[in-house]
């Protein structure tokens, strides 16, 4: 890590790590719609453990951000909720993973 | 590194949960059952056993899994690997009726040469099949179909050359309703969702 002027040590890699993200719940949300197309509430609820509520204020937290998309379906006459992340959604993921691993990089260097 | 095996990791477990309900293994079960009652006691209408077998697992999809674990569309990969099944089923099922109009129009080979291209050809379609699906039980169904094959033509014309094909179709039937009682016991469809009519 880099001396500051003051004589402390730079600490921009992890006030740049995405809070949003760095939250288990959101980041366990996040990985798993990362590597599928989209999903319902349901699967998520079942992949992720967590409870009903829970699930839907985190997933109101990722809509409101953008990062992942709420689509209307309709599966034969029903209409159906699937849920998908945006590629905003996708880059801030990748970004995250990126600053995380220079966070750690620095911290054992 | 080990951020990429999580992802294939999360992504696998995903995928995996969809064979949790034991339908496939109830529709092998039955497919080998209705096969050798069929061969057991010559009664052709012992074959609805395995239409039987196609329709519980299109509708237990439907109706149980899916209200249960919910609904998901897999990345490009999946999708990919899908059409390959498809293909490979498309393609066993066109050289099974070749087979079947040389045998009634007497062209087929001895018996000693199509029993061991069969036997090895059903390992072959299953072991794909399990490849591309990601699904390893299917490995040891396809074995299990393959020595039935070998054992109904070592024994054929007895009718009791069908017994091997019972045997093999009741061990998956027992382990899918197995798996069935498990994964309807893990997986009661939630009181939000009966709450909110589905999602």
């Amino acid at each position: 890590m880099a001396e500051t002027k003051g004589g402390g040590k730079d600490e921009a890699p992890l006030v740049e790590i995405d809070r949003l993200i760095h939250e288990p719940a959101r980041l366990n949300i996040m990985a798993r719609l990362y590597v599928i197309e989209s999903a319902d509430f349901l699967f998520l609820m079942r992949q992720t453990g967590l409870t009903f509520g829970n699930l839907s204020s985190h997933l109101s937290k990722l809509e409101a951000a953008g990062y992942i998309e709420v689509k209307k379906e309709f599966v034969g006459k029903k209409p159906h909720t699937m849920l998908r992340l945006t590629e905003k959604g996708r880059a801030a993921l990748r970004k995250y993973r990126q600053d995380m691993k220079q966070v750690f990089e620095d911290l054992l260097h | 590194m080990s951020e990429k095996t999580n992802l294939k990791e999360i992504e696998k477990k995903a995928w995996a949960s969809y064979f949790e309900d034991g339908l496939w293994d109830i529709f092998m079960g039955l497919l080998m059952l209705g096969m050798g009652l069929q061969t057991l006691t010559d009664n052709v209408w012992y074959t609805l056993v395995i239409w039987v077998g196609v329709l519980v697992m299109l509708v237990g999809k439907k109706l149980v899994t899916t209200p249960r674990i919910g609904r998901v569309k897999f990345g490009r990969s999946r999708k990919v690997k899908r059409r390959k099944v498809i293909a490979i089923v498309s393609i066993s099922v066109v050289a099974t009726f070749v087979l079947l109009l040389l045998g009634m129009l007497g062209l087929a080979p001895s018996s000693l040469v199509t029993a061991p291209v069969l036997v090895v050809g059903i390992a072959l379609v299953f072991g794909l099949m399990a490849y591309f699906m990601d699904f390893p039980r299917l490995y040891a169904y396809g074995l299990l179909f393959a020595i039935s094959i070998a054992l109904t033509e070592a024994l054929w014309p007895s009718r009791i050359s069908g017994i091997a094909f019972v045997v093999s179709g009741g061990i998956a039937l027992l382990i899918g309703l197995v798996m069935l009682v498990r994964f309807l016991r893990m997986y009661p469809i939630p009181a939000e969702m009966k709450t909110y009519g589905g999602n």
